[in-house]
Order: structure tokens, then sequence, then C-alpha cells
């Protein structure tokens, strides 16, 4: 009986489950059938397009520089991830194993400074840039993608640094060790997970950043991250083909999908860390 | 001897270490905060590109004074829109969390995969996939919805109808998020607090609303606030409407516009540079007073759990 019961709260569950990943998963099968369409659901007045084509995708390639918005993007988010993985795991080192003067003060002030969104101040932001010379450089957009990252991350890193036992880097000291040898040999093995985190966030993050990047990449179509790139498909002079841009949009989220499932286990390790700890 | 060293090297090689964090730091958060202070005290703007300078409180007059009507209007908004878009993806996520709890593990993770789908998508991607389903006129939803005879409802173009749909999508966004965390809570939730509650006569939604929902809350406390602050600062907002509908009087904020979005537009749109730094410090101020909070509740629940 009561197996019964709990075989048909079971189904219930389910089905009521299926329900929600159908109205999630609606707008992406939407997004599909739109790029694959040969005419788009406006004109026919049906989600089934009526014959199936690649046009879209070819004209993505051929009518715009998503080739070039592309490998910006991915170069930009394989800079951002290297240098913030840098920056953040000295950075991190320091402020949870070396006793240094003001380093808890400093702490406290860099959580409180990097909840200001830098969108705020794209003026500064634009000045910056331009003194530094770094206008129109992707090299620039890495560098402040890579302390937008870094400042980010340093709480988690610091809460998961910090499980590590002291005993560890003392014993180490005693037998004569410096800080360096410390950090490479004893501190840098040990949290190889987090630094797993540090790198795939870094790498979304740029992949994702766009306010920066319309601002300071002046360079026209060609310099673009897909970012910006994709938003001139919506926002162009000749009006918006959905279908071109659902095409673009779909190539240029999938190496993002790629990274995700295929790195699951770090990127929900690192969320759900950072909710119970931080 | 040794460890008098050893002090002293700790203190030169920890700084050593800061520095280049603190480099890129001050470039691009500490210039920039600073900078902003500045020029709210200036003119500074599109048709003063040269010859501007220092003005004093001016500014921050203008904004309580005349800009004031649509000011409180768009800060409320901003409290209300972020509020709603936290709670909402809040309880929708801890929900699903304790039904994928209750589904078999491998089904659990099919789940979950599909779930998490508006969370893994570039945001700038689906935001603006959303502009053009939720377009009155020739929009997806409308489209579909017009196929049972209902007539087209204007998603964005109607100030309070935009509000609401502001919000729908960006929970849509964020709920995701909630999931996870959820579950992770939900894992260190003993199970004999449900059964207690079973044998005292608890429905399943009231040991919901009595047991999990206010557990997961204080648990998430310090999250909820930083997913606060980042809706409170949430610029997708700006891809998605513009902030539109606008406002009748040029240069007011428009229905759905929050601060951050306003700001810009202030400052890229009509060029006043100077009134878009000092609204900005004014947001960095209550920024920071939420985050001091986040800190604060943080450690205390730190400390307790220690205990």
């Amino acid at each position: 009986m009561i197996t019964r019961q709990k075989k048909r709260k079971q189904i219930g569950l389910n089905i009521f489950l299926s329900l929600i990943s159908i109205t999630i998963l609606l707008p992406f099968v939407a997004i599909v059938l739109i790029s694959f369409g040969k005419d788009v659901i406006v004109v026919s007045g049906s989600l089934l397009p009526s014959e199936f084509t690649l046009e879209h995708y070819v004209s993505v390639f051929t009518e715009y520089r998503f080739i070039n918005w592309f490998w910006n993007s991915i170069y930009l988010s394989l800079g951002t991830m290297v240098i913030s993985l840098l920056i953040t795991t000295i950075t991190v080192f320091a402020l949870s194993r070396v006793r240094f003067h003001g380093r808890d003060i400093m702490f406290s002030a860099i959580l409180l400074v990097q909840v200001f969104p830098l969108t705020l101040s794209m003026v500064s932001i634009f000045k910056i840039f331009s003194s530094f010379g770094l206008l129109d450089k992707i090299e620039g957009l890495m560098l402040s993608n890579a302390v937008m990252a870094s400042a980010g991350m340093v709480l988690l890193a610091k809460g998961y640094f910090d499980t590590i036992p002291s005993e560890l880097d003392e014993a180490a000291r005693i037998d004569g060790a410096g800080l360096l040898t410390i950090f490479v040999k004893i501190i840098l093995p040990l949290v190889k997970p987090i630094l797993a985190i540090v790198a795939l966030q870094s790498f979304v993050l740029a992949y994702n950043e766009y306010v920066i990047a319309s601002v300071v990449m002046t360079g026209g179509f060609k310099s673009m991250p897909l970012a910006v790139g994709l938003q001139s498909m919506i926002e162009g002079q000749y009006g918006t083909n959905w279908s071109r841009y659902c095409a673009a949009a779909i190539m240029g989220s999938l190496p993002i999908i790629v990274l995700f499932y295929s790195m699951q286990r770090y990127f929900i390790g690192g969320l759900s860390e950072g909710g119970v700890k931080l | 001897m040794k460890k008098l060293l050893w002090k002293i090297n700790d203190s030169v090689c920890g700084w050593i270490f800061m520095i280049p964090f603190l480099l890129l730091f001050s470039i691009f958060y500490g210039y920039p905060v600073i900078h902003n202070i500045w020029l709210s005290l200036t003119d500074y703007s599109g048709m003063k590109m040269m010859n501007y300078g220092f003005v004093g409180l001016k500014n921050y007059e203008t904004i309580f004074n005349e800009g004031l009507s649509g000011f409180t209007g768009m800060l409320l908004w901003t409290f209300i829109y972020a509020g709603s878009v936290v709670i909402s993806s809040l309880v929708l996520g801890t929900f699903i969390a304790v039904l994928l709890d209750k589904a078999g593990l491998v089904i659990a993770k099919i789940y979950r995969g599909i779930f998490i789908l508006p969370w893994v998508i570039p945001a700038f991607i689906t935001i603006l996939m959303w502009r053009g389903f939720l377009n009155t006129s020739d929009g997806l939803i409308n489209s579909i919805l017009g196929k049972f005879g209902i007539p087209p409802i204007p998603w964005l173009t109607d100030p309070l109808m935009a509000k609401v749909s502001t919000v729908i999508v960006m929970t849509w966004f964020s709920f995701p998020y909630f999931i996870i965390v959820a579950q992770g809570i939900l894992k260190s939730i003993p199970g004999t607090l449900y059964e207690a509650a079973e044998i005292d006569g608890a429905s399943t939604r009231q040991s919901f609303v009595k047991i999990t929902l206010p557990l997961v809350v204080r648990a998430m406390l310090p999250t909820l606030i930083m997913s606060f602050i980042m809706q409170f600062n949430q610029f997708g907002i700006y891809l998605l409407t513009r902030g539109e509908p606008a406002a009748e009087k040029l240069g007011d904020p428009g229905a759905t516009d929050l601060l951050i979005t306003y700001v810009f537009n202030t400052a890229f749109r009509t060029m006043r540079y100077d009134l878009a730094a000092a609204y900005s410090v004014i947001i960095f101020f209550f920024v920071g007073a939420f985050s001091l909070i986040a800190m604060k509740v943080g450690r205390s629940i730190g400390s307790e759990e220690s205990k």
C-alpha cells in the first residue's frame, strides 16, 4: 500500500520536473529551430519551419566578422585566465599564509571595494585605457577582466587556502624552507581544485563581459569580442535578422557549453562552496 | 633570533606577493572610485570637455532637488527589482532543489543539467534572445499566443508590464544558481528533523515552509546579500530593455531603468559625465553598506558555526 503511494508520488514528481524542464528548454529549442528554419516563425506563423537550411550559418561567416569575434573572445578569455590565475594564487597565498602588517585591513578593503561595479565609472575606465595606450587592445581588456575575476575570487580562494593546516608550513620552516619553497612545494599541490575553479570562472567572466569591451574596443567590427559583436548584429543599421543572430548565438555559446558540461564538477563545487562558506 | 628574522621576512615578502594584484587593483578599482568622486564635484560634460572645473556639491543638489521625482522612483524600483528577483529565485531554486532531492540520483543529475542551462549559456546571448522573444509585434511569445487568438501583450512596451517582464526574465537567469547552492545546504540538514516533523503530523508543504526554507535562508544569508548587490547592479537590464519604456521628459529615468543603467545612459547618451559620477558615488555608498552588512553577517554565522 505504502509502496504504491510512493510510486504515485514519484510519478507526479517526475511529471512536474519534466514540465519545468520543458519550459526551460523551450526557448533554446526555439533558437535552434529559428537558426535552421528557412522561413522564420513570424513569416510562416508556425513553430516548425517548413524547410531546413544552413544558409544562416553560412551568412554568419560571410557577412559578419564572426571568425574575428570568436578568436578575439577565445584569446581574451585564455589570457584573462592565465593572468587571473597567477595573481590570484600569489595574492591569496600571501593573504592566507604570510603574516604581514596590515593584512587583515587590506583583505577587508579589497572585499569592500570589489563590489563597486566598474560599469559605473566607464568614463574613468576609458581614461585609464587611453592613457596607458590600451584602447582597442585585447591585452588591456585581459588586465581589467583578470583583476575583476581575481578580486571576486579572493574570498572563495582564501577560504580554501585556510583549510590547509598551518602545521604543514611551520614544519617546513623549521626544516629551513623559505616562503617561496613553501608556496611552490607545499601549498600549490594542495590547492589545485580551487585553482581549477578560479581558472574556469575567470575564463567565463572574460567571455561574458561586454560593458567595458563595448566602450574600449574602438576599432570597429574587426576588433570586437563576441559579446560586443553579437550585440552589433541586433543593433545594426539594417534591422535585426533573428535567424542569423540565433545561428551566431548557438556557435558562440558552444565553447562555454562544452567547457561547462565537461567540467561541471568544478563549477558546481565552486558554487556550493561559495554559498556555504562565504 | 630565527623567529624574528621570519617575522621581518614575512612582512616584506607578504607585500611583495601582493604587488601585482594591488597594482592592477588600484588602477582598475582604486582610481575609478577616486576619479569618480572628483568628477562628481566638477561640471565635466559633453559640452565642457576641456574647460571644466570644480563646482562643489552642485551635482548632488541637482539630483536631490530637480531630479528628485524621477530619482526616488528609480531608487525604489531598483530595490523592489533586486528584492523580487532574489526572493523568487531563492524560493524557486530551493523548491526545485528539494524536489531533486526526492527524485532518483541519476534522474536528478539529468534534470539539474537541464535546469542549469540558463546559468550556463552566456548571459549576453540569452538576454538579447529574450528581447526578441518579448517583442510586441513579432516576438515569439506573442506569435504563439496569437495562434490561440490572444491579442498581443505589450511585454516590454507598457511601463508596468515591462517591470514585471524584467523580474521574470532575470529570475529565469538566476534561479539555477540557487538550486545548486540550496542542494549543497540541503545535504547538511539532518533527516531526523523531517522525520520528527512527520511524526508530529506536519504536511510536506509545512515542512518545506517551516524547516527547509528557514534553514536554507540562514545558511545562505551572505550569498543572498551578495546576490542582492549583484541584482542591484544588474547591467543585463540594459541589453533587455535599455531602461525603456522611456520617460516623457528627456534625461529622466525610464520605467525599467535601474540606478546602474541610468548612470550609463546619463554618461553616454546625454553626456552628463558630472551627474553620472555623482550618481555612481551615491550607488557606491549603498553597495558599500550592503557589502559591509554581508561581511558582518558572514562573520557572525562563521563564528557561530565554529563554536
